[in-house]
């Protein structure tokens, strides 16, 4: 079990806040957007982001992906990697830090905790595709879209091989619950073909 | 020699990595390396005998994920066999040296509580099956690391002193930010770990030698013990279609000389290392004396990020006490932990440094209460806590809990407080507040208080508790009963200060007691404290006289660079706290009231309501203003002219109005009916369940809140408890659905006169039904709705 590439620094480009308001289904109010402006600042200094991914090499024989350290059967999956010879899986995060803001504000002011939870999907969506670019960078190749454990029939508990083979717990210090749920919760973990 | 001697003169070659190695030998990708101690024995001690030829004189058995959850059946074979198999290397070994086997303890992999869901005293009862396992197959020494959350690290330790007589080493995993991933710092670390008694302390795995030299540095300013530093070979890259890593054995032996001569005292390698990193490492430094122990005598706390240490004058808030304060009492007795957390909140953020934990009531369950109180601050608060009881049992339950190094408020001079407080301060860590008083009272002159902090010292002294862990309270006593009492405190604390070299702490506000405009007494002899050498005060941190003393001081005494603390704290002397000028509301909102909470204004909807409390009934204007008001929003959202987070503000707002209405009215007289509410077994999912809590409140219902994951069972006897005619229960996961099912089922089935109502993500008005709801709401107004028709 080799360990995988990991990648501590990242210069994520600046938060779409269109976007964050569509999470939070908020208006453009002032008010609401000043929520938002203190919310960024709050978050900008708990987000650390980090990754790590490994390359591997892809035979798929009808609903079977097999990856070499590991095989998963998906009918959607096969169809998204097809025509890929490889395959990166990676584990993605914005922190633990990030989770303390979260369970704060959620005990201390919804409404703050309504645009920390959006700025952190925006945040780790932004993040994967920082990730999605090095990759590409580094193969020099284009990739197919994410795919991720729980997607179309590509059972949730995929995600169990994907943190042993990953090492996830080592590498980000993202944990694995008995549901099947990631700590700290804005991480995501995803299957990208390299064509 | 046993190894703390060893490690007294040394400079310690620890062992490299293990998992390469095996990886090399066969170890297929997901077996776990620790099988392979009772499969391939053979193997796993060559490894360790290689490394032991190498240099070292410290191998880690191969433990690393030796814990029950793991392996539950054979935990103990695999701990024996990994130590017998180091033991064996020992002895097949020819090489010179003191050799040692040390029970190798990693992360469970589980995120402990809040962010995660493992319980910390189970987290505890995991490690010490572990440790447990190890001390009686023979280790000579425990060796905690790779931990990324100084929580687990505590649980660990903890779990390892309390099993066990033998050395402990911890290292932690440093991220390029040079903190952990839970977010401690290096000095937020050496508290913790220095405080509880480790032998040696330092950093391993994540980075390497160079990435990991500026938390080597910032370690060896801060520990008195020494420094332990065993990182990767570098950083791992792709060559050839293979991981490598970056730095080579002659590079990495170069760091590790350039970081001893630093004063880091044990060494060796983690990831990507093999005996050939600790063999160079080895030749470079072997027969080099180590840089000599400094102990540095800081008086320092900490908490889970930070520590605070007591060089310049330290604020610790006091208003989490309930001490003649009745809306307090009342939050208390209605176990209303939000309120708690609040006054943390507004205390952190009114700028003291350390928090003050007082839950005591004759009426109340103070142990348990005070454990929750401190788990739950640390959820919303990153401040070092001071925990405050005068049950010793209360004090332990919370400073085990406690993710830091705590305060302890307080010891006395007496015998019989001195024996309960020093052992739990020697257990678990911490800086003690001493009391300079003893069984014959307090002494009503200077000498009399000085010669109790020196019995206290003393005593100390034979517990193991040095002097910079004690901070002396030379006992501010009100002015109106003697008029001597401020100048006999101010020169104790002197006396303190310059004879004994000690630090010292006051609560500063009895000084005024029975006097009138107690600020302007306060503030002035806090000035005066501060001048005779005063490290830290109790104090309240509203108080903008205590904050204009505070900052004036250190301005006047060269301790603010470029004044940088005063001029920003002095925008806010003007204005004292929570007063604004009230704005002429807009035409369109009936009152001013109305608007504030339509607009979410909180600080201004607390200030009309106080304002409208000299003229108004506490009832009228929850009916004639609050809820109106929240109706028009409510409808508002409905029509969708109102977004979420706008409900959410005002909703705040009306919050913070009911707060206020809370303090003009007799306690039990603001609930019209009481609503549990709770996220089902298995969902962690609560922020929409606080939405729905937040307006419940709202609108006067007591809402029981059970928060998430909650078991069936404890639903059922909450609603039997407070005879709730209405439950609220919500779900996130399809997953968690079924618990949802079955809560139903149980309270439908014991306790029929209560209501059910459901919400969240993936459940619609037809699933509701099917499993049993009596109804379903889409949003947090639709549980308002259904209160309304149930409760009135």
């Amino acid at each position: 079990m080799s360990c995988p590439i990991t990648i501590n620094r990242f210069n994520l480009q600046k938060p779409n806040q269109n976007e964050i308001l569509r999470y939070a289904k908020s208006g453009t109010d002032k008010a609401s957007l000043d929520i938002l402006g203190e919310c960024l600042s709050l978050a900008e200094n708990a987000i650390a982001p980090s990754a790590c991914y490994k390359i591997l090499d892809l035979k798929i024989s009808g609903d079977l992906c097999d990856f070499g350290e590991f095989s998963v059967i998906s009918s959607q999956l096969a169809k998204n990697l097809a025509c890929c010879q490889q395959v990166a899986v990676f584990g993605a995060t914005i922190g633990a830090e990030f989770d303390r803001l979260l369970i704060k504000y959620s005990k201390i002011s919804p409404t703050r905790a309504v645009f920390l939870q959006a700025i952190g999907a925006e945040r780790v969506e932004t993040l994967c595709d920082a990730v999605c670019q090095e990759i590409k960078q580094k193969t020099g190749k284009a990739l197919r879209p994410r795919f991720s454990a729980g997607y179309g029939d590509l059972p949730l508990e995929t995600q169990k091989d994907i943190f042993l083979y990953l090492g996830l717990e080592k590498w980000l210090g993202v944990t694995l619950n008995e549901s099947l749920l990631m700590s700290p919760s804005k991480s995501v973990t995803a299957f990208v073909g390299i064509l | 020699m046993n190894f703390n001697e060893f490690l007294k003169e040394n400079i310690v070659f620890l062992d490299g990595g293990m998992g390469t190695l095996l990886q090399a030998k066969g170890l297929a990708a997901g077996e776990y390396p620790e099988l392979w101690n009772v499969t391939h024995p053979e193997i796993i001690k060559d490894i360790h005998k290689a490394y032991f030829e190498a240099g070292s004189n410290v191998v880690c058995s191969n433990t690393f994920g030796a814990n029950c959850l793991k392996f539950k059946d054979n935990l103990e074979e695999i701990i024996s066999a990994a130590i017998k198999n180091a033991k064996s290397a020992i002895e097949e070994s020819a090489t010179q040296g003191e050799k040692f086997v040390a029970l190798d303890i990693g992360p469970l992999g589980k995120l402990l509580s809040p962010l995660g869901e493992l319980d910390f005293e189970d987290a505890v009862e995991i490690f010490a099956k572990t440790v447990r396992f190890g001390a009686k197959h023979g280790a000579d020494l425990v060796l905690i690391e790779t931990m990324n959350d100084s929580y687990e690290t505590k649980a660990a330790l903890l779990a390892a002193k309390e099993n066990c007589t033998l050395p402990i080493i911890v290292t932690n995993a440093y991220g390029e930010d040079s903190k952990l991933m839970t977010g401690a710092s290096p000095e937020a670390m050496v508290a913790l770990l220095e405080g509880m008694g480790v032998c040696a302390l330092g950093a391993n795995c994540s980075l390497g030698p160079k990435q990991l030299k500026g938390v080597a540095q910032r370690l060896l300013a801060s520990a008195s013990v020494p420094v332990v530093l065993k990182p990767n070979a570098g950083l791992p890259k792709i060559e050839n279609g293979k991981t490598v890593f970056n730095v080579l054995p002659q590079e990495f032996s170069l760091d590790l000389a350039e970081l001893v001569a630093l004063g880091v005292r044990v060494v060796g390698g983690c990831c990507g290392t093999t005996p050939e990193y600790i063999k160079a490492v080895h030749e470079k430094l072997e027969g080099k004396m180590p840089v000599p122990l400094s102990a540095k005598n800081k008086t320092v706390v900490s908490s889970y990020t930070h520590a605070v240490e007591f060089s310049s004058p330290v604020l610790i808030g006091e208003r989490i006490n309930p001490t003649g304060k009745k809306r307090f009492k009342q939050a208390l007795i209605e176990n209303d932990i939000n309120y708690i957390l609040n006054e943390g909140v507004n205390q952190s953020e009114a700028g003291v440094h350390i928090l003050d934990v007082n839950v005591g009531l004759p009426e109340i369950d103070e142990v348990a209460l005070l454990k929750t109180a401190v788990c739950e601050l640390q959820t919303v608060t990153d401040l070092p806590l001071q925990i405050d009881t005068s049950d010793p049992i209360a004090m332990e339950a919370a400073l085990r809990r406690y993710n830091g190094k705590a305060m302890l408020n307080s010891v006395s001079g007496k015998r019989e407080s001195m024996e309960k407080i020093f052992p739990l301060a020697k257990k678990y860590g911490g800086v003690i507040v001493a009391l300079t008083l003893d069984e014959n009272g307090i002494p009503e002159n200077t000498s009399g208080r000085v010669e109790i902090a020196k019995k206290i010292l003393n005593c100390a002294k034979e517990y193991g508790i040095d002097k910079k862990d004690i901070v002396f309270d030379t006992l501010a006593m009100t002015i109106s009963a003697n008029k001597d009492a401020a100048r006999v405190t101010l020169d104790a604390l002197k006396a303190i200060t310059e004879e004994l070299g000690a630090k010292t702490s006051l609560g500063v506000s009895n000084v005024s007691f029975g006097l009138p405009c107690r600020d302007a007494i306060n503030s002035i002899f806090f000035s005066l404290a501060l001048e005779n050498g005063l490290s830290a005060a109790i104090m309240n941190p509203y108080s903008a006289e205590m904050m204009k003393s505070y900052y004036t001081f250190k301005a006047l005494t060269g301790q603010d660079n470029n004044f940088e603390e005063y001029i920003k704290a002095s925008e806010g002397f003007g204005v004292s706290a929570g007063v604004q000028v009230v704005q002429k509301s807009a035409e369109e909102y009936s009152s001013e009231l109305d608007h504030a909470i339509s607009k979410g204004f909180k600080e201004k909807a607390a200030e009309i309501t106080k304002q409208l409390l000299s003229t108004n009934a506490p009832l009228d204007i929850v009916n004639n203003e609050i809820i109106p008001a929240l109706n028009k929003v409510g409808i508002g959202f409905e029509e969708k002219t109102v977004y979420l987070p706008q409900l959410l503000m005002a909703a705040e707002a009306a919050k913070a109005a009911f707060e206020i209405i809370k303090l003009a009215m007799p306690s039990g007289q603001t609930t019209k009916g009481t609503f549990v509410l709770a996220t089902v077994k298995g969902d962690i999912h609560d922020i929409g369940k606080n939405i729905v809590k937040l307006l419940l409140e709202n609108y006067g219902y007591f809402v029981a809140d059970l928060g998430k994951d909650v078991p069936p069972q404890k639903v059922l006897d909450t609603v039997l408890e407070k005879r709730a005619q209405l439950l609220g229960l919500s779900a996130l996961m399809t997953t968690t659905v079924p618990a949802m099912e079955e809560t139903i089922k149980l309270v439908k089935k014991q306790a029929p006169f209560c209501k059910i109502i459901v919400g969240g993500a993936v459940l619609t008005e037809d699933y509701a039904k099917k499993i049993g709801a009596d109804a379903y709401a889409k949003d947090a107004t639709g549980a308002v709705k259904f209160a309304k028709e149930v409760l009135g």
